[in-house]
């Protein structure tokens, strides 16, 4: 290769890739995660303070999560594999049933962790559940989040998309729920009538992204019933009331997430 | 035409290779055997863990139960019970359903559509959490190495899952059971042997019973009929058929046929009202040992369960669940109400009593293996 080829590749392939570590540049960014009741956080630790209140478990798969840049386009972040993450797909875990809390720093997962293609934003997407070319999958050989056999709802042969257990006063709360209504046959489904996936938009603040799931709306219901469940059939006892805390029913707002984001801006665009 | 030759003894030596070596069922000649999933062949070797494994309480989290444990050979692989406890005291949605002849079901548990592999099925027990049954959910790896380290289960799996570097895990522990369930099979009761042209205890009372169950007046036979006396059956031969659940009558808790809260049936599946109720019919096959009947255990015995067609359905008086099955609006049309005579509602019941296959009941091949140690 003589200097002047060099010369002239070297005029391509510069700009080239200058221009390659603007497109592709990203951040790092770590969505942080708090559950509150009664405006206090709770977790393992704090228990004690919502006694006779008692947080049994809960864990919730999300996916799809994007950003909204100031021009309102979406961007995806890419997540960061670990036993808590795949490239679609984030367990949170405030508290695992199975675990005494004595082990919770390792235990629990209560924030996404990623890389973002931009570095301002100010809304956020993402999606609860599981998708739905991943959620009828074989769960003894499914990969990380998806490993968990308590997070498989077998007998409807997809993943409970969030398991959500309490005992307020004595009475214990379980909420399960995940795709109902399916058709086909385990490892072959092929469509779920009653999906029960709902995409949720908030403002967020980029400085400190921080996203609160708020509890009241879901614990609050008044009830003479020693057993408050919720399984997805829509008369049971707690469904009504945990169909409207995620959203589900009649597209009614959401409650169980919120934000605080930096700056006012009123926009009431905004898919 | 070298290549060709080399290519032709490639692909014999690959199928043959591939082929399986033949597992030989342990059936009457006229009986097909069961479906069995490509990945889950049949052998003698696997089926031998299947039933270690069967019968092992180290399968459950607290080492109390196993899968015999409420599916007793005795009584047909049920436990006699309405309900049946978990590891944790928690009781079983339904009534365990018997075993008997599993391996043709075409769909598994009272009423899912979509369970059709035992393979699949058996997850349910092992690891769901509502409710918690042997209740392994995340202590997978616990038991694992617990049956990891026994020396019976190291040469055993090594003998079935060869090329496997750890074949202790749980998709093979599954494999096993359920080819172990396939050989779960009864065709030597009274009634098969009178069809054999064997001698048998198959008199002139069950024979007058067999003609009213197969029978237009008696009606039993359009959703307990066929080789497993229910139409939820397929072989190895059968076309895919649709999956078949029946409202039954039982119950009518709102005058439109609605069954109570607790359980309805395929509706939980489905969402769709014409499937409010609505159950699978299980095998008649050893019905008699198989007590207490129904999907909740309603029905302590056969004569209340005949009761309940002859009247065509079921009428409570009182009670959260009272209303009026026989006017169900949207039960089967088969369960109309019957017209028998006290002799003849005899009849049918001991024709039922003749499909109980003691030889299956106290099959040494089917029984606890840990007990023979």
């Amino acid at each position: 290769m003589n200097k002047k080829n060099v010369i002239y590749v070297g005029c391509i392939l510069v700009p080239l890739l200058i221009l390659s570590y603007y497109w592709l540049r990203t951040w790092p960014i770590t969505i942080d995660f708090s559950l509150n009741y009664q405006q206090q956080p709770i977790n393992c630790h704090t228990l004690s303070h919502l006694d006779p209140h008692q947080l049994n478990d809960f864990r919730l798969y999300l996916h799809d999560i994007e950003l909204q840049d100031q021009d309102h386009n979406w961007h995806k972040i890419h997540l960061q594999p670990s036993p808590w993450q795949n490239h679609r797909i984030v367990l949170l875990d405030f508290k695992n049933n199975q675990d005494p809390c004595k082990t919770i720093s390792n235990a629990t997962n209560q924030s996404i962790i990623a890389t973002s293609p931009i570095k301002n934003f100010q809304r956020i997407k993402f999606t609860l559940g599981v998708p739905f070319e991943l959620n009828h999958q074989n769960p003894l050989t499914a990969q990380a989040p998806l490993n968990h056999a308590s997070m498989h709802w077998h007998w409807q042969s997809g993943y409970k998309f969030i398991r959500a257990e309490f005992t307020i006063n004595g009475i214990s709360h379980r909420l399960h729920l995940g795709s109902l209504h399916c058709q086909g046959e385990v490892n072959h489904i092929t469509h779920c009538n009653t999906p029960n996936r709902k995409t949720y938009y908030l403002d967020i603040n980029p400085q400190q992204p921080q996203i609160n799931i708020t509890l009241d709306q879901l614990l609050n219901a008044r009830t003479e019933e020693r057993h408050l469940t919720c399984m997805g059939m829509t008369e049971a006892a707690w469904c009504a009331t945990g169909l409207a805390w995620l959203g589900l029913e009649n597209d009614q707002a959401a409650t169980l997430f919120t934000t605080t984001p930096s700056a006012p801006h009123h926009q009431q665009d905004k898919h | 035409m070298l290549s060709t030759i080399a290519i032709t003894i490639l692909i014999a030596i690959l199928h043959k290779i591939d082929q399986q070596p033949a597992y030989t069922w342990s059936l009457p000649v006229d009986i097909p055997p069961p479906k069995t999933p490509k990945d889950n062949p049949m052998s003698d070797a696997k089926v031998k863990l299947g039933r270690h494994l069967f019968y092992d309480v180290r399968l459950s989290a607290n080492q109390t139960i196993s899968c015999g444990t409420c599916h007793l050979q005795s009584k047909g692989f049920t436990d006699g019970k309405i309900l049946s406890k978990g590891v944790h005291g928690a009781f079983t949605r339904r009534n365990s359903m018997s075993l008997t002849n599993v391996g043709y079901n075409h769909t598994l548990t009272w009423a899912n559509p979509l369970l059709t592999q035992l393979e699949h099925q058996a997850r349910i027990p092992l690891f769901a959490d509502d409710p918690e049954e042997m209740g392994i959910g995340e202590l997978k790896q616990t038991i694992l190495k617990k049956l990891q380290t026994d020396p019976i289960y190291q040469e055993q799996f090594n003998q079935v899952f060869t090329q496997e570097q750890q074949p202790i895990n749980f998709i093979n522990i599954i494999k096993a059971i359920a080819a172990f369930q396939r050989t779960l099979l009864s065709f030597n009761s009274p009634y098969d042997q009178y069809l054999r042209g064997e001698s048998s205890n198959f008199g002139p009372s069950e024979k007058r019973g067999m003609a009213i169950f197969f029978s237009e007046q008696g009606e039993c036979f359009h959703c307990h009929g066929g080789f497993n006396f229910t139409d939820s059956s397929v072989h190895e031969h059968s076309p895919s058929v649709p999956s078949l659940f029946h409202n039954n009558g039982l119950y009518n808790v709102d005058g439109l046929g609605g069954y109570p809260a607790r359980d309805r049936g395929l509706y939980e599946m489905t969402a769709s009202p014409q499937d409010m109720g609505k159950f699978k019919a299980p095998t008649l096959r050893n019905i008699a040992v198989t007590a207490p009947y129904m999907h909740d255990g309603s029905f302590e015995s056969l004569e209340q369960v005949i009761h309940h067609y002859i009247a065509g359905g079921s009428n409570i008086h009182s009670g959260k669940n009272k209303g009026f099955g026989a006017i169900s609006p949207i039960k089967s049309e088969f369960v109309s109400g019957l017209n028998l005579s006290p002799q003849q509602t005899t009849d049918l019941l001991n024709f039922l009593n003749s499909l109980t296959d003691q030889s299956f009941l106290t099959n040494p091949s089917l029984s606890d293996p840990w007990l023979e140690k």
